[in-house]
């Protein structure tokens, strides 16, 4: 039985994070090799855009009363899940809308190059602790090389091939129907959220 | 010691609906008092809006291609749950306002005839055999199921109504967006998948 499991991710998102270590575990429990893909979210399609000055005050933007309650549950609910699936992750609430293109091409060479397991813990975790700003090559590039890459090459990579590359995933994503992270693709099924892990696990035993 | 869930549908979500006997689950498995409560999702506040003909054309639309994907997946996942729990779900034509159905719910409340109601609306309205915007038509659904409806009328023109939209304030300050969504303990929970974490809640 070989399954095929592909998981779009984006480093923007705290449920992608919170769904990291549960992946882990699939492969490790199931021996297959998980397909990761960065998904750039494009926030402002779903939940608005918002202008906030240099002391984080909000003064602007298309955000919606409705897409407000959305973003603060959503927080608040990825911390939750991250307690109630045992996981000891510092979430805090991002400084503005960050498109994390930036970091999904970093994701692209670290695979190319084989580092993509350190590099992957280490984006989601400085990002989450706003230690890493996932739009700026120069802090990508220090990520790179402290997760064992080769800081030049990527600036290389994201200068050329990089972009091109990275459209095309996104491109192959919107075909297949993807519009929100952690999903997964399992056997070319399409399941969208961190609650059907346990389905897709149960696929996987099946 | 009984406690209570807060849980707010809506007939118009097809995840309400797949949630309707989960929920009713928590009376019967934890003796929780269910305090079902009507929220009018603003779809277009999130999922843009459109419109299609009897051959699911679409013949007028705002939404942009993210929604577009959202929405499709939404039918999609909503259908492969319902298959397994033996229920009808059929995409709706456009998007449906509730607020009949949910002044309707408050009625139905008044009258104890709750949840033969709640079972009734649901589940016609996602077979497409019930214009839940009908007024007429939402008091034969309570008179079916053993309401006076002398008052009705009344009810919908008034007090219902601002009884709604009362509930509607409530509910966001809570912080309630979409449904289903349960209040226990005051801890808000989104969507039928958090219903194990409200189990596990009313069990510990």
């Amino acid at each position: 039985m070989a399954n095929s499991l592909i998981v779009y991710f984006d480093y923007k998102s705290p449920y992608a994070f919170v769904a990291k270590a549960p992946v882990y575990r699939l492969e490790q429990d199931f021996g297959i090799a998980v397909d990761w893909r960065p998904y750039s979210l494009h926030i402002p399609d779903f939940l608005g855009t918002v202008e906030v000055d240099e002391t984080g005050k909000v003064v602007g933007g298309t955000r919606n009363e409705h897409q407000w309650r959305r973003t603060r549950y959503l927080y608040m609910d990825a911390r939750r899940l991250a307690r109630d699936t045992g996981q000891d992750l510092m979430i805090k609430g991002p400084a503005r809308v960050f498109q994390s293109r930036t970091a999904h091409i970093g994701a692209l060479y670290a695979q190319q190059q084989g580092f993509f397991r350190p590099y992957h813990d280490l984006v989601f975790d400085r990002f989450w602790k706003r230690e890493l700003d996932i739009d700026d090559v120069d802090a990508v590039a220090a990520a790179v090389a402290e997760a064992g890459g080769d800081a030049d090459g990527f600036r290389a990579y994201c200068a050329g091939d990089g972009q091109r590359e990275h459209d095309a995933v996104i491109e192959q994503a919107n075909e297949i129907g993807i519009f929100g992270v952690p999903s997964f693709v399992l056997d070319g099924e399409l399941f969208w959220g961190n609650e059907h892990l346990p389905s897709v696990r149960a696929r996987l035993a099946a | 010691m009984t406690k209570t869930v807060i849980a707010y549908t809506d007939y118009k979500s097809p995840y309400a609906y797949l949630a309707k006997n989960a929920t009713y689950g928590l009376f019967d498995d934890f003796r929780a008092e269910i305090d079902w409560r009507p929220y009018s999702l603003d779809i277009p506040s999130y999922l843009g809006s459109a419109e299609v003909d009897a051959d699911g054309n679409v013949v007028s639309e705002s939404r942009n291609a993210h929604q577009w994907r959202r929405v499709k997946y939404s039918y999609m996942d909503c259908r492969r749950r319902a298959e397994r729990m033996g229920l009808v779900i059929r995409g709706p034509r456009r998007i449906f306002n509730s607020t009949v159905a949910h002044v309707g719910m408050l009625y139905a409340q008044r009258k104890r005839v709750f949840m033969d109601y709640h079972n009734a609306v649901f589940e016609r309205f996602w077979k497409r055999e019930l214009d839940i915007e009908d007024p007429q038509v939402i008091a034969n659904v309570l008179a079916e199921v053993g309401a006076d409806i002398t008052g009705f009328e009344a009810f919908l023109d008034g007090q219902g109504v601002a009884e709604l939209e009362h509930i509607m304030d409530d509910a966001h300050e809570l912080g309630v967006f979409g449904v289903p969504s349960f209040i226990v303990d005051g801890q808000l929970y989104w969507g039928a998948e958090n219903l194990p974490l409200v189990r596990e809640h009313l069990g510990g």
